[in-house]
């Protein structure tokens, strides 16, 4: 069931006015809990089981070490919740890998094709449970005698599928004690959901077939071309990654309950790292938290920092995807991070001090090119496409602004860029309650209105829901 | 401006614009954009309002291409105003869903005369009507039908309902909420209105196409261009095509059958029917080897015919046809074969209308 559907709309109602109407916190759970479980099931019933079985293992994992305070156990609950999703996401990937190293060794090995289904929503729920025991194993909140509660904290639809990846002291409180109503809450969270839901239909969606088709054969396409699908790609993750992201927020408040937003202006950002702290906020701090701290982070020599730096983002590359372009992806963001912070220790003055504009400007466009070249590796399917893409852009530079006006992915790549300044403002005000009741219902009876019209193609995917 | 008053100034503002939308998609949007789908179709409906006719012309593209009104009107010297309102992809089975849904006698009441357009070497299939539970147009029609059949003329005439796609319970519910408001059920044209600025609909000129309704296409580029066609469609979809089953040519002539339906139809409309067999390419049937099953079922269509007083005029099978001229393809008459052929059928009509 995607959030942009007709269905999920249904569920969504549905369940928030049965959840309003029900006095008792207990009941409440549980409408949240089954209306979850149909909202995953929609896609794949058997898999439900999974997600409760890695839940529970997790669960009972935490309660032992607290009770034999030992740290093992908890490494045993996240070193299979890690299995697991190996081997539904990275199996497939590692014995082509070992058929490729055969082959260049002259070595006979022929990969048998395993035909595994990637359970919707495993990275994000995987990243959710672990920090569930890790945070259990520093003692960060008291045992949940529940496990059911554990349950419906991974399994609350609105960040199910694709986050936010929230910790167990955010959610967990919210779902279990009892939220007055307010009218407000539901207005600013249905508010939320239908600027989540512009975003995707009408940018995301809008822009993707042009991209589809640049990177099904970029070299069928003049570098105008092919450049004008690598920035509605850069568009398209954006709206269509936010939009869900938004659509998330949104639902989850419309039963009262806050989420952390998952952006903040990504493409405003002034450097990578500026840009990791505005992208994907909730995974770029589960990295920071769960990996580049327990690395060591950068306490210790500069070298090994550089190399925490690389790892945790390759790693995070690998995470969205079993592709080597993913790896490259991360490996860029991971490369481009180090050398920021090179470069920054070696400075001893500051450049452009005295053209603060000018200097926020080039910061920009170095910080921007870094992105869009790097979702080159993001779209593309393999690395020989990411590499014709490339070549054609090289190609001939001189056409390069030569845009194909007449596709409605150009219209809508140049009003998105002040429109989404507009939407984020619209966000922030929403968020901070501070908007009236009335102009939320203008707002977002405008935005239904335009995303309906602007749905009229078949309902396309999110992104994020393939990771 | 008081600040207090804004939320409701907002709230104004935006039920202005919705019923901006609305009021455009409704009088203004299809000035712009296609409501057949199909931009042959709009210029034949434009063409068709104007001027006092009396006869059309029914049927598929071989229809569109193959008849002239204007040589037609011509040798009947004035007494026949005709219009070609054949339509790409609607063979007479598909032609049948759409025809109760098309504005012919209320746009022109002064109809008499409807000359349906045969393939008889074609296989021959009945679609079951909207109140049969229509066809799926998912899995039954072409392109070319599922354009028109789910255009937004199919949405207002409520088309749909014959050539649907598949359903569900939320699917239903879906279409009843959107069918509230007319820019809403119309939004895909919407969508590419305000999305494809630069759109633009194809003129009659560019069509080819002039204000009778008439397709005019070029004669074949030579004999070599028509032996590669030929050779390409054998190859692609003709040495699989099966033969033809004559029981379902006996049933489409039998009381409930496709040809009775088209009796009915016009006779309740007050418009004579009058079925023409068109000039088929003759390698076709030789490729196919149909020319023995066309002869058999000409002479049904005559029993048939004379049994039910309708007026049946076979002018298939015609060796005088050049098929480099007088063809543009395969099966599509050239300009110099419409322009022969409706002469011919004139003259013979004139006969017969005496």
């Amino acid at each position: 069931m995607l959030f942009n559907s007709f269905e999920y709309f249904i569920l969504l109602i549905l369940t928030v006015v049965l959840y309003w109407v029900t006095p008792l916190q207990s009941i409440r759970k549980v409408i949240l809990f089954i209306s979850s479980a149909i909202f995953y099931m929609s896609w794949n019933a058997p898999f439900i089981l999974l997600l409760w079985a890695v839940c529970l293992l997790n669960w009972f994992c935490a309660h032992l070490q607290k009770k034999w305070h030992s740290s093992r156990i908890s490494y045993f609950a996240v070193f299979t919740t890690l299995g697991l999703l190996a081997y539904f996401k990275y199996s497939q990937f590692i014995l082509y890998n070992i058929e490729h190293m055969a082959q260049a060794l002259n070595l006979t090995y022929n990969a048998p094709k395993l035909h595994l289904l990637l359970p919707l929503g495993i990275s994000f729920y995987s990243f959710q449970i672990i920090s569930y025991t890790l945070d259990a194993k520093e003692e960060k909140f008291k045992f949940d005698k529940n496990p059911l509660d554990v349950i419906l904290f991974i399994m609350f639809f609105p960040q199910l599928i694709a986050g936010p990846i929230c910790h167990r002291n955010e959610l967990m409180p919210q779902l279990q004690k009892k939220i007055p109503f307010t009218w407000q809450t539901i207005f600013n969270g249905f508010t939320l959901v239908t600027i989540g839901l512009f975003l995707k239909v009408t940018f995301a969606d809008g822009i993707a077939p042009f991209v589809d088709k640049i990177f099904d054969a970029p070299q069928s396409f003049s570098s105008g071309n092919t450049l004008q699908g690598v920035l509605g790609y850069t568009i398209q993750i954006l709206g269509d990654f936010w939009g869900y992201s938004t659509m998330a927020v949104g639902s989850a408040l419309m039963f009262g309950i806050s989420v952390p937003i998952n952006f903040n202006l990504p493409y405003s950002a002034k450097s990578l790292q500026d840009f990791w702290r505005r992208w994907h906020i909730t995974l770029s701090l589960w990295l920071r938290d769960y990996l580049y701290i327990p690395l060591g982070g950068s306490r210790f020599t500069t070298w090994l920092t550089y190399r925490n730096l690389l790892i945790t983002m390759l790693l995070g590359g690998l995470w969205h995807g079993a592709n080597w372009t993913f790896v490259i992806w991360g490996g860029i963001h991971g490369g481009v991070l180090a050398i920021e912070r090179f470069v920054t220790s070696q400075l001893t003055f500051i450049p452009f001090a005295k053209t603060p504009k000018l200097k926020a400007f080039l910061q920009w466009s170095y910080t921007m090119a870094i992105v869009v070249v790097a979702w080159v590796f993001f779209r593309a399917r393999n690395l020989s496409v990411a590499k014709d893409v490339l070549v054609t852009l090289a190609s001939d530079t001189r056409h390069l602004l030569r845009f194909d006006h007449t596709d409605a992915s150009f219209l809508l790549i140049f009003t998105f860029v002040p429109l989404h300044l507009m939407f984020h403002h619209q966000i922030h005000k929403t968020l901070s309650f501070t908007r009236h009741r009335m102009t939320l219902v203008s707002l977002s009876l405008l935005l239904l209105f335009l995303s309906i019209i602007f749905s009229a193609e078949d309902v396309q995917k999110f992104i994020y829901f393939e990771f | 401006m008081n600040k207090s008053r804004l939320p409701a100034i907002q709230l104004i503002l935006v039920i202005m614009i919705i019923i901006g939308i609305e009021a455009f998609s409704r009088h203004g949007l299809f000035h712009f954009m296609s409501y057949y789908n199909y931009d042959a179709i709009d210029w034949q409906m434009q063409d068709f309002k104007k001027g006092s006719i009396n006869t059309v012309f029914i049927g598929s593209s071989e229809v569109r291409y193959g008849f002239d009104p204007e040589t037609f009107n011509q040798t009947f010297t004035g007494k026949i105003q005709s219009f070609n309102l054949g339509i790409d992809g609607m063979n007479l089975s598909y032609y049948r869903l759409l025809l109760p849904y098309l504005p012919l006698a209320t746009v022109q009441p002064g109809i008499r005369y409807a000359i349906i357009g045969m393939n008889v070497a074609e296989d021959v299939k009945l679609y079951p009507t909207a109140e049969q539970g229509g066809i799926d147009c998912d899995t039954e029609a072409g392109s070319l039908q599922k354009g028109v059949f789910t255009s937004d003329f199919a949405i207002d005439s409520k088309l749909t309902n014959v050539c649907h796609t598949t359903k569900s319970t939320l699917k239903n519910l879906k279409m009843a909420l959107l069918s509230a408001s007319y820019a809403l059920e119309h939004k895909k044209t919407l969508r590419s209105f305000i999305l494809h600025p630069w759109h633009k609909k194809l003129t009659r000129e560019q069509l080819n196409q002039t204000n009778l309704g008439f397709h005019v296409r070029p004669p074949a580029e030579s004999q070599a261009s028509l032996d590669n066609e030929f050779a390409d469609w054998w190859k692609n979809e003709g040495a699989s095509s099966t033969s033809l089953d004559s029981n379902l040519f006996s049933e489409s002539l039998a009381d409930g059958g496709l040809y009775m339906w088209y009796v009915r139809f016009f006779r309740e409309h007050k418009i004579i029917p009058i079925f023409v067999s068109l000039p088929t390419n003759p390698r076709m049937l030789t490729l196919l080897e149909r020319t023995n099953i066309y002869q058999e079922r000409s002479a049904q269509l005559k029993k048939w015919a004379l049994k039910n007083n309708v007026i049946y005029i076979d002018l298939g099978l015609k060796t005088d046809y050049d098929p480099v001229k007088d063809f543009a393809d395969r099966r599509h008459l050239s300009h110099f074969g419409a322009e022969k052929f409706s002469k011919e059928l004139a003259l013979f009509l004139k006969e017969d209308l005496k």
